[in-house]
């Protein structure tokens, strides 16, 4: 739900809708808040996609995994099977025929006659009956009892943990096949015995499953909640832990079940599971093998058979509901950020589809200045939703000269990210594709190139700054060789050269002791360390032009100086940024030329002072005044209310009409055009006659 | 803090308070963090006390100090004048509904499978008994916090992130703490989302008389909503007093560089400020500078600022300072960092 919207927690559409919140008395909420939520649907992707593991969202993604859905009705038809066995067999499992020992199959006998002439298929359908009922009874055991261990032993941590660990450690260190044939030989041959062996061959393996989900969970933010709420460890454990790692559990459960059904047959096989008469698969596959080996082979078939699809019926519905849960994924309190990466994943998947016909081009300016990096003309992005294709970004023209710094600014939502994404087509696709549009950069069309041509251009050309540098960084290789491996992919220079330009570069982005760093992996790195290790990736080819969404969101301040000096640095070695950011202040410290998104338009493009000294829009004029009362002392109200509309929901005419104080009715109706004057544009009615106000 | 004097006691207080973590490795590479080494703060009722510093400087770890969620290697913790130090088990647990927490992300302060409600009602536990008093309770906060209780039945995941942090700041008040500690509260938020949670814990706190520790590394919203700051730096106070003053008036190297730091959204302001860029990271808290702590990365350090650690100074606007600056030298003597005209490592 929250998909294409972003990382930050409070970066997404619907945030807006807070202005207006806070000027209505206590209690009442004028939002709509259907709308607030709805604000962006993920193509194919509901609300309840990412939900609890009993929800509804789960099951539907259950079902599209047609593995998953024939492994669970084998399933089904085995218990059916074995449940009503009685009914679904014409003979007694232990009826002996020795005239017609060995028999094939027939119209009374569908699977033939074992040695005895016994009924293979109802000693099948019986035998289902002990081998899955050993099954399912050692798997619930061993979690009755490793659910509880687990859950503490991870919760309470320290010298308890330290106790259990090391006789999970002993439970796991003996070979599985061999612990259980020790207990069955202990207490005696027989099911239950079996089951009993069995889950506490099992029970190992979960209890350090669960104990390393609790540990994980406990460091949630959530939980540390909970204990600050003085809400008791046995609750915290209970209501909040628990849920958390049950999908979890889920999984190893059916994957278990597999190895479980296995086991009994094994242990029958030995002749210590089920015993005589009453037949189990492994029984049946040991008679078989001793009577029938060279002569009946058919007889092996028959029980291996079952047991083969079993296990793998067991193994499919794991990995289903795996797939399903999002188990392996990342955790539940990241899973809400699938839709940034999923977009952004796009740095491998890249959108191929067919631009339509490249505009006219408007070029109503006539401003062709030579020294023009990048110009974006009429640039349209489209996703695919489950209502159809709607549009996120609508006619974005940009223009970028050599050594400028142009921002590109507006509330989460507002189309900034897909843009600065779909100029290296990085997009996506599906869901999302560029309809219409061009993209030149030093004369060349990016959209149309080849893209091993346009991969040369990336990385080299043109660097890029994403949000979220861990998922961006390779986290089993060391960040120094990393940034030494990009130096080397477009240039033809020894690996030490490369390893001292990118210690170079670490210095530079104001990374202390770089030789140290050079050597951690990401993960070794903080969250500011490992976005600066990004921009060195971004800047250690010399490009002429940096896409930066966001690039310093999260770092300290302090920091975040250091980066802003750096990139005016560059900027006077004539290197050109496109900064995509919502932070005002950066923007008035570092560029030279602002545009202003709303709702997948740029609505005013102006030089910096101009636009911030006299805004000639007014949803600019509502973000000066709010980045102002964010910061000043003086208890000034935000100007914009209500919210940036929905995807595929944005009103007729001016987008920004609904929560603009000065609209008239001409803006209900007439999307308003482009206008240059001056340098500058706004794409607005009313400009010409509004005198808005800037900052003073 | 020198805060007006009041009849009451503080909110809250820590005593020089020390968190030391012994990291093992093998014999004599064991190294001991000191995330914070003897801090002492108080925050009275109904005031905010601003908490700044980079990321490692220890404000995090003095606030779950102060919220008694971790325990300080030494020090005391008093909440409305009572020694809580020692307090633990059940009692520790009642204890720490006198103080509640506000996260950076709200969306990892909920569990993504509880619905509002049930977030909510875990909250008002103690309270409310039954399930329904529970629940108007529960609503009732959610009005007071400016959402509609239609949302209780929504999971995390279905709300924006400032209706998220309006539902984590009801959270917070449904335990009637004394104390609310905000850490990085709006930092993930939408300037416009930013400017109605700063409103709305504003006009929380005059309802209420909440104190709220506010722990941010932005001084520009620290100073919207605090009456008093102090600043950290590798586990250490350098700079506290009365927000006025020390925004104006900064006389630690370190805070003038933090100030000068958040660029403010008016290029021609901007553009003329004096910019103070730090070099380099705030150094290992294992193995911190000898003397004064942030000499490594003062553009103004001087020798002796190897050899001591710098003596507190008090200035008449009730400021704190550890600065050498201030004493040897002696050049400033509680004059600001400001008024040192030659920076010798600043852009213009």
């Amino acid at each position: 739900m929250r998909d294409l919207t972003a990382p930050r927690a409070g970066d997404d559409v619907a945030s807006v809708s807070e202005a207006l919140i806070g000027e209505v008395p206590v209690g009442e909420v004028p939002v709509d808040e259907g709308q607030a939520t709805a604000a962006f649907v993920q193509p194919g992707q509901g609300a309840d996609e990412e939900a609890s593991p009993a929800s509804a969202g789960t099951w539907r993604r259950l079902a599209r995994q047609r593995g998953a859905v024939v492994a669970a009705g084998w399933l089904l038809l085995l218990v059916l099977a074995a449940t009503l066995a009685p009914w679904v067999t014409l003979h007694a499992p232990a009826a002996q025929d020795l005239l017609h020992s060995f028999g094939g199959p027939s119209a009374s006998h569908w699977l033939g006659t074992d040695d005895l002439g016994r009924d293979v298929f109802s000693r099948l359908v019986y035998g289902a009956r002990s081998s899955l009922q050993v099954s399912f009874e050692s798997v619930a055991l061993a979690l009755v009892l490793a659910i509880p261990v687990g859950l503490f032993a991870g919760y309470r941590g320290g010298q308890v943990d330290n106790i259990v660990m090391r006789f999970v450690d002993g439970g796991m260190s003996v070979p599985p096949l061999v612990l259980a044939l020790a207990v069955v030989a202990a207490l005696g041959p027989g099911a239950n015995n079996a089951s009993l062996a069995l889950a506490i061959v099992f029970m190992p393996a979960f209890t350090r499953l669960i104990r390393g989900q609790t540990l994980a969970v406990k460091e949630e933010t959530f939980v540390e909640a909970s204990r600050s709420l003085g809400t008791p460890p046995v609750l915290i454990v209970a209501r909040r832990v628990f849920p958390n790692v049950v999908s979890t559990i889920i999984v190893q459960a059916s994957l278990t079940l597999g190895g479980a059904l296995l086991a009994e047959a094994a242990l029958s096989f030995v002749g210590l599971g089920a015993q005589p008469p009453s037949p189990s698969w492994g029984s049946m596959l040991q008679q078989a093998y001793s009577t029938g080996l060279f002569t009946h082979a058919w007889s092996l078939v028959v029980p291996g058979a079952a047991i083969a699809a079993g296990v793998l019926a067991f193994n499919t519905l794991g990995d289903g509901l795996a797939a399903a849960l999002g188990v392996g994924r990342p955790s539940n309190g990241r899973r809400r950020r699938w839709g940034k990466s999923r977009l952004s994943r796009g740095l491998t998947r890249v959108d191929r589809g067919p631009v339509t016909a490249p505009p006219a081009p408007r070029s109503p300016d006539g401003d062709t200045s030579r020294d023009t990096l990048l110009s974006v003309e009429g640039l349209r992005v489209v996703l695919d939703t489950s209502a159809g294709p709607v549009p996120a970004v609508e006619d974005v023209s940009l223009r970028i000269g050599e050594g400028e710094i142009v921002a590109l600014v507006g509330e989460s939502g507002s189309g900034k990210s897909l843009t600065s994404m779909a100029i290296m087509r990085l997009l996506a696709s599906p869901p999302a594709a560029v309809a219409a549009g061009q993209v030149t950069f030093a004369g060349q069309d990016l959209l149309s190139m080849d893209l091993g041509e346009l991969r040369r251009i990336r990385g080299r050309d043109i660097g890029m700054v994403f949000q979220d540098p861990m998922s961006s960084l390779n986290p089993s290789i060391r960040v120094g060789e990393q940034i030494a491996e990009a130096v080397r992919l477009h240039e033809r220079v020894a690996r030490r050269t490369a390893r001292e330009r990118a210690v170079q570069m670490l210095v530079e982005v104001g990374i202390a002791d770089p030789a140290a760093r050079m050597r951690c992996y990401p993960h070794e790195l903080s969250g500011g360390m490992r976005q600066r290790v990004m921009i060195a990736m971004a800047l250690v080819c010399g490009p002429r032009l940096l896409i930066a969404d966001e690039p310093t969101t999260g770092l300290d301040v302090t920091v975040q100086a250091q980066i802003l000096e750096l990139l005016r640095r560059l900027r006077r070695e004539r290197m050109a940024v496109l900064f995509v950011t919502h932070d005002l202040g950066v923007v008035a410290d570092l560029c030279d030329r602002v545009a202003v998104m709303y709702a997948g338009q740029i609505v005013e493009e102006a030089p910096i002072d101009d636009l911030f000294a006299r805004p000639r829009h007014p949803y600019t004029e509502g973000l000066l005044r709010a980045s102002r009362s964010a910061q000043d002392a003086i208890g000034e109200s935000a100007a914009i209310t209500g919210s940036v509309p929905a995807l595929g929901r944005r009103p007729a005419g001016c987008h920004f009409h609904p929560r603009c104080q000065y609209a008239i009715d001409l803006c209900r109706t007439v999307d308003p055009p482009l206008v240059r004057e001056s340098g500058r544009y706004e794409r607005c009615h009313r400009a010409a006659e509004l005198t808005l106000r800037g900052v003073a | 803090m020198n805060a007006p004097a009041y009849a009451a006691p503080p909110a809250a207080e820590i005593i020089d308070a020390q968190v030391h973590y012994t990291r093992r490795g093998w014999p004599g590479r064991t190294a001991t963090v000191r995330a914070v080494d003897g801090v002492s703060l108080s925050i009275m009722p109904a005031r905010t006390l601003g908490l700044v510093g980079e990321s490692g400087s220890g404000k995090s770890t003095a606030a779950r100090v102060l919220l008694r969620l971790l325990e300080p290697t030494s020090g005391r913790v008093l909440l409305n004048g009572h020694d809580v130090t020692a307090v633990h088990g059940r009692e520790l647990r009642a204890l720490r509904r006198q103080t509640q927490m506000v996260f950076q992300d709200p969306y990892s302060s909920f569990d993504p499978l509880a619905s509002l409600a049930d977030s909510l009602s875990e909250a008002l536990r103690g309270r409310a008994e039954r399930g329904a008093e529970r629940l108007a309770a529960a609503a009732e906060l959610m009005a007071q916090v400016g959402l509609s209780p239609s949302l209780l039945s929504r999971h995390p995941r279905e709300l924006s992130g400032g209706q998220l942090q309006r539902a984590a700041i009801a959270r917070a008040l449904a335990a009637a703490p004394s104390l609310v500690a905000l850490d990085e509260p709006v930092s993930s938020l939408d300037v416009s989302t930013q400017a109605q949670i700063v409103s709305l814990l504003h006009s929380l706190q005059a309802q209420t008389g909440l104190a709220y520790l506010f722990i941010s590394h932005d001084l520009s919203v620290v100073r919207r909503l605090s009456h008093d700051v102090a600043v950290l730096y590798l586990g250490r106070v350098v700079e506290s007093g009365p927000v006025s003053a020390v925004y104006e008036r900064p006389r630690h190297p370190y805070t003038a560089a933090l100030l000068s730091a958040v660029p403010i959204p008016d290029p021609a302001r901007q553009r003329s400020r004096p910019r103070i860029v730090l070099q380099g990271d705030i150094p290992s808290p294992s193995n911190p500078p000898s003397g004064c702590r942030f000499r490594t990365r003062c553009p103004w350090a001087m020798p002796v600022c190897a050899q001591t650690d710098p003596p507190a100074t008090t200035t008449e606007d009730g400021v704190t300072t550890y600065c050498h600056l201030h004493s040897d030298g002696p050049r400033l003597a509680g004059e600001s960092v400001l008024t040192l005209g030659d920076r010798p490592d600043t852009t213009a």
